[in-house]
């Protein structure tokens, strides 16, 4: 049945529509959940406050385990669900400069977005100033297409890459998860508590 | 720790564990032949060497080339803009790379037909979309675009609006202009007028 629009039960002129309605429920959650704070969000650095973590780990793993058993009913035909190409060069290299980002401005692109939309000041700078990194980026392009492109794996799925079957991976997932979870709860109770 | 937070984490775990005894559900996602069968009957999957020489004189940035012949054939020419991945290669991650670019129209092109429908059914097997042919190949193209024969008298205005699309594309490509005949200048010309005869006036 699914993936529903590459499947052509809705059409694909839906595309922007549900992914503005999507995006606003995102967004809405995001702020409902305090995400909205850099403050909260630098808090998984300073080991005050690990929600971030416990949050999308929880959200990556509770879509997975879903998806796997839609699969297995046969809701959704995977194959057909789109997989992120893998270039490992340059995503080490970008999930430094963005973690470096993250830390200095205390938001990621989605919620400096999210805390812009509630008028807050600095995440209002760091999105202008993020357009401003899109476009040196864009300028110096041609300097950096060869890295850019470098250490290309395809579409692949990290279970793929280890070998390893799904349900095994999960699990290993989902007790990495928990364990962290657990081991940051600890953390937190002994770092002193910030206000904010 | 919380009670809530107990069971939570063991419904994740459960729910775990049931994967691993889940049969796997492998579905790949290579296009039924029915419908393969249907693509190549309808021939929506070419590509006229007259519209792709108008897409790449407008520098259309949706166009991407793709040269399925041997990395020796396409050395000695290729279009322009286009990539070489040799037939035999098309299988290869980094060519395969190549298709992950958003946004492009992937035109295969050889010197005939039949390289490049091989490389447009192996591509749609792989469940790539947006794939063309160049129809007729380089060798149609020469004798389309390079060096078009001019339509007789008869024909029809269509047929030598066509002829002319061509020779302007022709130009483009090859850089030779059209020859255009200037009149020979004339000769001196003897301007002098005549003296005009006195004509007989009066008489009987």
């Amino acid at each position: 049945m699914g993936p529903l629009i590459p499947s052509n039960i809705i059409d694909p002129s839906w595309n922007n529509v549900i992914a503005l309605l999507v995006g606003v429920a995102f967004g809405f959650i995001l702020e409902s959940s305090g995400f909205s704070s850099s403050r909260k969000l630098a808090g998984v650095f300073y080991g005050y406050d690990f929600v971030v973590l416990k949050v999308f780990f929880t959200a990556a793993i509770t879509a997975a385990l879903g998806l796997y058993y839609f699969q297995y009913l046969g809701w959704i035909n995977m194959s057909l669900v789109y997989i992120n190409p893998t270039y490992v060069a340059s995503t080490i290299v970008g999930g430094v400069i963005m973690g470096l980002g993250f830390i200095m401005g205390g938001y990621c692109p989605g919620t400096s977005y999210c805390a812009a939309g509630i008028g807050k000041i600095d995440a209002i700078v760091f999105s202008v100033a993020m357009l401003f990194g899109i476009l040196i980026f864009s300028e110096f392009y041609p300097l950096l297409e060869g890295f850019y492109n470098s250490g290309f794996l395809g579409n692949v799925t990290v279970y793929e890459v280890l070998g390893l079957p799904v349900g095994w991976f999960m699990i290993i997932l989902i007790v990495v998860a928990l364990g962290a979870f657990f081991v940051t709860s600890l953390i937190q109770d002994k770092v002193k508590e910030v206000d904010y | 720790m919380k009670k809530s937070y107990v069971i939570l984490a063991s419904v994740l775990v459960i729910l775990g564990i049931g994967l691993i005894f889940l049969k796997a559900n492998r579905n790949t996602n290579e296009i039924p032949p029915e419908v393969l069968l249907n693509e190549l009957n309808e021939n929506t999957r070419y590509v006229s060497t007259d519209e792709l020489a108008k897409r790449i004189i407008e520098s259309d940035p949706s166009v991407q080339l793709i040269d399925v012949r041997d990395a020796k054939d396409a050395l000695a020419f290729m279009l322009p803009g286009a990539i070489n991945i040799p037939l035999k290669d098309l299988l290869k991650d980094e060519s395969q790379a190549v298709f992950t670019r958003d946004g492009k129209d992937f035109i295969f092109y050889s010197n005939g037909d039949i390289l490049a429908n091989q490389a447009w059914i192996l591509s749609r097997r792989l469940g790539l979309n947006r794939l063309y042919i160049l129809k007729g190949g380089l060798n149609y193209r020469v004798e389309t675009i390079l060096q078009p024969k001019p339509p007789a008298a008869t024909e029809p205005q269509e047929a030598i609006d066509l002829y002319q699309a061509r020779l302007g594309a022709s130009q483009f490509f090859t850089g030779t202009t059209i020859e255009v005949k200037t009149p020979e200048p004339l000769g001196n010309i003897d301007l002098t007028r005549k003296t005009k005869k006195k004509k007989v006036e009066g008489g009987c």
